[in-house]
């Protein structure tokens, strides 16, 4: 964890943008409020936890390309807009928008908003977090044992990855041994769970 | 009736119909060449009166059956305009045109060597000339009770149901057709002998009757006709006495001028035919334009205001929203134990601020679309433009910028409305100025010139420009609300000229910059 999570605001009203900052402020959440797109993403740190609540339409870079962009980088955001246009509130949630809140906003919509994209951001980081930590430890393994590793988990028996690797199954046992421990786990669940880790 | 159906009436009635509408030039023109024509027809035959041509009762039946047709027709397209305006006159000259067309039957049958030597009905040898008169004098009189009864009651108009005028009209012809005819032929002693023979005539008995009665019609029509139809009746009737004329000119049945004067009778007979059809049909197509028009004005009006609204919603939408929130906020803090002061200021004068911004967008949308806003005039765009130049000034130097009007010729009429077309030129100076607030240009360019029909208005910067991937969508309502100085940005811009029938677009200007023009079609001089 990198410090506290962020509501990046982007709005291109800003009188909007100010009540909107105002408004989460006093319900406990620490904002960054921006004028435009382009200012967001010059000051915006990937690392940093949070989400970001995004105008639709704003002059140069507009909220849909703003997804986009974020996208890449998992950025969890929602959006507010000035006009209800169904359709491309469709196209906004289908590519993975928390929610699509029409201006004037209902205020228990908007905070459950937030607190949805905060969770998902907390939850992918965490994710990532531990596929990060997952890919370290492998990292660790020698070839034999990561060998080993691969076959342990596709369920091959001692005698038959020593058949496999053409050793004596005390070597396997003893690779296998030196690579539990690397990697700090007691049972072949455990390894499979990590295992799973490794695919982000 | 209610009052919409009365002023529908009135319009179709005053604006429409032939019995009203005033004859156009070229109908004016039409009738002094028939006339012409009738008069040459008249003078031509005259060194031949006497020339005696071959006797052909035949004749006489197939022009009493063509005529007979024409004005049972005419008639007919008479009682239908009646119908349509409930105007007593026109009722009346229906009744005579009906009553012409019945007495020609009468006629036809009477005719001496026609279906019997002697005539059916027991016609004596002067019957049908009897006929004839009366068959002559129906028209005159009609035009002249027409004439009168119209100067008497101008305004009069009989309500519907109509149908028991039109019988009543109807029967009352059939009667005195009947009388006439049984007066005649039954009651052939009691009138004074006119024919020497079946040939001929002792003199033009009818002339000291007819020829007074025709030329006192002409002469009311002439003074007091106003509309298309009256012209045609003044040719007819000019016909008549021609044909009259013509007839009193010889005693003899099947003379030259006798047969001329009969042409010139079916001649007459059917210029009114002619011209309640020419009419009937123009009014048709008029009326279908005048329908189309009226369907598209109203789409295009629709679309106008469903634009307009869509902008409206949206402005208002941004302070409105922006308002809740703070209040929302105010009220958390209002329950806290001690209330931040210096927040509650702030938001409050957040709130005024944007109750003020959402306001003045208010006042800007009644002062651009209000009633009298939307009140089309003549005016000249080179003075509203000065005048807006004039206007904004004092801001000029608010902004930073100069500004420089460049006006060649003019007055550059256009039609529409001065106040939304001033507006357009305010927002389009206002995001010049703000575009170029960005960049630290200092110079703006605005021009009015009039190329081909069309008057077009140039508002060019120095600013940071337009992105050239936005193109037309700058135009889009809800692209960008951003920091409008005065004005209800592009969209509106956009509608309003649209709405004038105009264009709006913009170009880079060569060396840094944009350049907005927008143009309107030209008006070449006010219409009174």
């Amino acid at each position: 964890m990198s410090g506290p999570s962020f509501v990046y605001l982007v709005d291109d009203d800003i009188s909007f943008l100010r009540a909107l900052e105002r408004f989460l402020r006093s319900k406990g959440y620490d904002c960054l409020a921006f004028a435009s797109a382009e200012e967001f993403l010059a000051a915006h740190d990937p690392n940093q936890p949070g989400c970001a609540v995004i105008d639709l339409t704003m002059p140069g870079i507009d909220g849909m390309q703003l997804q986009n962009l974020l996208k890449r980088v998992g950025r969890p955001l929602l959006f507010v807009s000035g006009n209800g246009d169904l359709p491309i509130g469709v196209l906004a949630m289908k590519q993975g928008a928390v929610d699509f809140l029409t201006k004037p906003i209902n205020e228990n919509a908007l905070l459950s908003a937030v607190d949805e994209a905060l969770q998902r951001d907390l939850a992918a980081r965490t994710d990532r977090q531990k596929h990060n930590h997952a890919v370290l430890k492998i990292t660790s393994l020698t070839l034999r044992e990561r060998q080993v590793f691969d076959l342990v988990v596709a369920g091959r028996l001692n005698k038959q990855i020593a058949h496999d690797l053409e050793i004596s199954e005390k070597t396997v046992k003893l690779h296998r041994g030196r690579m539990m421990t690397k990697l700090g786990v007691r049972s072949v669940t455990d390894l499979v769970r990590l295992q799973e880790m490794l695919t982000p | 009736m209610d009052a919409t159906g009365q002023e529908e009436r009135r319009f179709l009635t005053d604006s429409l119909l032939i019995s009203k509408a005033g004859p156009s030039a070229s109908q004016r023109k039409f009738a002094l060449l028939v006339l012409v024509l009738l008069l040459t027809v008249c003078v031509a035959p005259l060194p031949f009166r006497h020339v005696q041509l071959a006797q052909s009762p035949q004749f006489v039946l197939v022009l009493d059956a063509v005529l007979f047709i024409v004005d049972l027709l005419t008639a007919s397209l008479l009682y239908a305009h009646f119908t349509v305006s409930g105007s007593r006159p026109l009722l009346i000259l229906a009744t005579g045109y009906l009553f012409t067309s019945f007495v020609i039957v009468a006629h036809g049958l009477t005719f001496p060597g026609g279906f019997t030597p002697e005539g059916l009905l027991g016609a004596s040898v002067q019957s049908s000339n009897y006929l004839q008169i009366f068959w002559r004098a129906g028209l005159p009189i009609a035009s002249i009770v027409y004439v009168l009864s119209r100067r008497q009651q101008p305004a009069r108009a009989l309500t519907p149901p109509y149908s028991r005028a039109i019988i009543t009209s109807i029967l009352l012809v059939l009667a005195a057709v009947v009388a006439l005819t049984v007066l005649v032929t039954v009651g052939d002693q009691l009138l004074p002998n006119i024919m020497v023979d079946a040939g001929r005539r002792m003199w033009p008995v009818d002339a000291p009757i007819i020829i007074p009665l025709e030329i006192v019609a002409i002469a009311l029509v002439w003074r007091d006709g106003r509309s298309a139809l009256d012209l045609w009746l003044l040719l007819v009737l000019v016909a008549w006495l021609i044909a009259t004329i013509l007839v009193s000119l010889t005693t003899y049945r099947f003379s030259l001028v006798w047969y001329g004067s009969r042409a010139v009778g079916l001649l007459a007979a059917s210029l009114v035919l002619i011209g309640l059809l020419v009419e009937t049909t123009s009014l048709y197509g008029r009326l279908a334009l005048l329908a189309m028009r009226g369907e598209h004005e109203r789409q295009s009006r629709l679309q106008h205001v469903d634009a307009i609204l869509s902008v409206a919603a949206h402005e208002l939408n941004q302070p409105l929203s922006a308002i809740a929130l703070n209040v929302a906020t105010a009220k958390t803090e209002t329950t806290r134990q001690s209330p931040d002061v210096a927040l509650l200021r702030e938001i409050f004068d957040d709130v005024a601020e944007d109750a003020a911004r959402a306001a003045g967008t208010l006042a800007g949308l009644r002062q651009t679309f209000g009633r009298t806003a939307q009140e089309r005039v003549i005016f000249d765009l080179a003075q509203v433009a000065s005048e807006t130049f004039r206007l904004l000034q004092a801001k000029f130097k608010e902004w930073q910028i100069v500004a420089e009007l460049t006006v060649p010729g003019g007055p550059h009429l256009v039609s529409g409305s001065p106040a939304q077309v001033q507006q357009v030129l305010v927002n389009l100076i206002s995001n010049a100025a703000e575009s170029m607030a960005a960049t630290g240009g200092r110079r703006l360019w605005l021009a009015v010139v009039r190329v081909m029909d069309d008057v077009i208005v140039q508002v060019r910067d120095e600013g940071s420009g337009v992105d050239p991937t936005m193109g037309e969508s700058v135009f889009d309502p809800f692209v960008s609300s951003k920091g409008r100085q005065g004005g209800l940005g592009l969209p509106i811009c956009r509608t309003i000229v649209e709405a004038h029938c105009g264009r709006i677009w913009f170009e880079a200007a060569p060396d840094a910059g944009t350049i907005f023009f927008f143009s309107l079609p030209s008006t070449s001089a006010p219409a009174t």
